[in-house]
């Protein structure tokens, strides 16, 4: 029963003591994780570079995705925003670190891209991509994404803060307002983003679902990531009876509907690509079935579909917060995976070789984003103060029903 | 009392029916009606209310698992139904693919799966609703018609072990509603 109209005060929560050690411990993993990728760079930059653009595209997706999600909220409204809106927004105000942290993919473009490299003269396709794919374009092009992603973000942000300070009514029309265009913005800007800075790494391969696969992979991680801190941040019911199973039923089906959309997006590219067994396309799976690389492309598709599949068709594992934050764990350590099967076997053909590095870069841009992410998200009060639409407050918390 | 009376001239009686105006009222009385050990009893709205299944003593029912059999017949069944043509029925080498080409096999397989959950949960509708029903008892109430419009019901069947006609009747007046009838069967 839920007559009850959320006419008490949002009660004003912040992050306890525990996010606060966490995020002096992922400070200093990261400190020591950068250390370790610059002598990482001294020995072997190849390598280096390889590890490094998997560990920015994994902890850059949750800025990505936190943005996509917070601007498609802003449009389609539902309460399931409003209430994990800091959360997003802490993802998105971690944006200028994440532009700063691109800095090294720059400076690795000749060991990422092979047009740039000399390879560009003797490969007709790479030839006839110059005017697109060359070193000054791809970093201005750099440039706009962020900016973009910055601006609206930030923007986002200053009625948000306004909301909070005034309560006035009209901002949530506002927000609308700004965010429909930035959210068609944002979802152009990432694809290209994706087809730069991913498909550019192999010469011939195209595919046009590409960009698409990558961004609600993103937006899966950001649930997952929205979900544990939620269930976490709730705890002795700090919120109020604001973390009940209703929000929680809905935020696991949006995990579930995005892992579905992945995998939708996914087997679409397959079935179009495998039968057609186009020579430039091919070569894009043909790398991810050589040697143990084929043993990984079995395990990405039963942990990034099957098994969350499976977990989350449940109604009661998603109004259970113990039972659906082990389904978002499990997500996030899937992705790991899969962001590393994604981008490797175009550098590491013939069979899986795994260098120090990975662990280095994974753990250096990790502990640094994990460190911004927590600093933004203690800043601010964990609920929207004034907003109309956050969820009412349900007492049967506890019950999990 | 004449209603006493014309208790005596029904042959036999589907329940007793109490009318609300509004969704709180019904749920009040439909919680008070549970915990006075009723359990055979049904509520009539306008639009869905949340909890009121519960209310009444809703117990998960099976459809989500038939829906989940149904989903899992259609995609081992359209899978290798695809297999059995492919790589036997009509073995066809095409383009040098392998006979088990499992990525082509997906669409079909996906289709069956959503068909035959739609027709399982179809037939789930139909048979655990007990549908089609052209005759139901709570219609002999003139007043149920607005059962569809703005009007609350809620019905104690005579099949309840508890049920005794006067008992229930009186039961039914202390609970604050518009109005109490007996529903002939």
């Amino acid at each position: 029963m839920s007559n009850s109209h959320d006419s008490e005060a949002v009660p004003v929560v912040r992050l306890g003591p525990g996010a606060a050690s966490v995020e002096r411990i992922s400070g200093v993993v990261g400190g020591l994780g950068i250390l370790l990728c610059v002598a990482g760079y001294f020995t072997n930059s190849a390598h280096f570079f390889q590890s490094y653009l998997f560990a920015f595209l994994y902890w850059g997706g949750f800025a990505f995705g936190g943005l996509g999600v917070l601007l498609l909220n802003n449009v389609v409204g539902g309460k399931w925003g409003v209430t994990t809106r800091r959360l997003l927004e802490a993802k998105v105000r971690t944006l200028p670190i994440v532009a700063l942290l691109f800095i090294p993919v720059l400076i690795g473009i000749p060991h990422l891209y092979p047009w740039a490299t000399d390879a560009i003269n003797h490969n007709e396709i790479l030839m006839h991509k110059r005017l697109y794919l060359n070193v000054p374009f791809f970093v201005l092009r750099c440039v706009i994404y962020f900016a973009i992603w910055y601006f609206w973000g930030r923007r986002i942000q200053t009625m948000t803060d306004r909301q909070d300070a005034t309560g006035d009514p009209t901002l949530v029309v506002k927000l609308r307002q700004f965010s429909a265009p930035g959210l068609l913005l944002f979802v152009l800007t990432i694809t290209f983003a994706y087809i730069d800075w991913i498909m550019s790494a192999n010469a011939e391969f195209y595919s046009t679902v590409f960009g698409a696969i990558l961004m609600i992979g993103n937006v899966q991680q950001t649930f997952a990531l929205t979900i544990i801190v939620l269930i976490l941040a709730s705890k002795q019911d700090r919120f109020g009876g604001r973390i009940n199973p209703k929000l929680l039923h809905d935020l696991g089906n949006l995990l579930f509907a995005f892992t579905i959309f992945w995998t939708y997006l996914t087997a679409s590219q397959l079935i179009i690509i495998w039968p057609a067994n186009l020579p430039q396309e091919i070569g894009w799976y043909i790398d991810r079935t050589q040697g143990l690389w084929k043993a990984i492309t079995w395990v990405v598709g039963l942990t990034m579909f099957a098994f969350p599949f499976l977990a989350l068709l449940s109604q009661s594992r998603k109004r259970n917060p113990a039972r659906l934050i082990k389904v978002a764990v499990w997500l996030l350590c899937a992705d790991v995976i899969y962001i590393f099967w994604f981008i490797e076997p175009t550098y590491r053909r013939g069979g899986v070789s795994v260098y120090w590095t990975d662990f280095a870069a994974f753990a250096g841009v990790g502990g640094i984003w994990v460190y911004t992410y927590l600093g933004q998200l203690r800043r601010r009060p964990l609920l929207p103060l004034h907003d109309p639409r956050i969820a009412e407050a349900m007492p049967a918390l506890a019950a999990g029903v | 009392m004449s209603e006493h009376v014309a208790l005596q001239e029904f042959s036999s009686i589907h329940g007793a029916m109490v009318e609300f105006s509004s969704p709180d009222d019904l749920m009040i009385a439909a919680h008070q009606a549970y915990s006075s050990g009723y359990r055979r009893m049904d509520a009539y709205t306008p639009m869905p209310i949340e909890g009121l299944a519960e209310a009444i003593g809703y117990k998960k029912n099976y459809v989500a698992l038939a829906v989940l059999i149904g989903a899992l017949t259609g995609a081992t069944g359209g899978f290798c139904f695809l297999e059995w043509i492919s790589g036997v029925a009509y073995a066809l080498n095409v383009g040098g693919r392998p006979l088990n080409s499992w990525p082509a096999f997906i669409p079909i397989t996906f289709e069956c799966t959503i068909l035959f959950s739609a027709i399982t949960s179809l037939l789930c509708v139909l048979l655990m609703n007990g549908l089609p029903k052209p005759y139901h008892p709570v219609f002999n109430v003139p007043a149920f018609a607005r059962a569809s419009t703005d009007r609350f019901f809620l019905c104690i069947e005579s099949t309840d072990p508890k049920f005794r006609v006067e008992e229930t009747v009186d039961f039914l007046r202390g609970l604050g509603g518009n109005e109490v009838s007996v529903v002939p069967a």
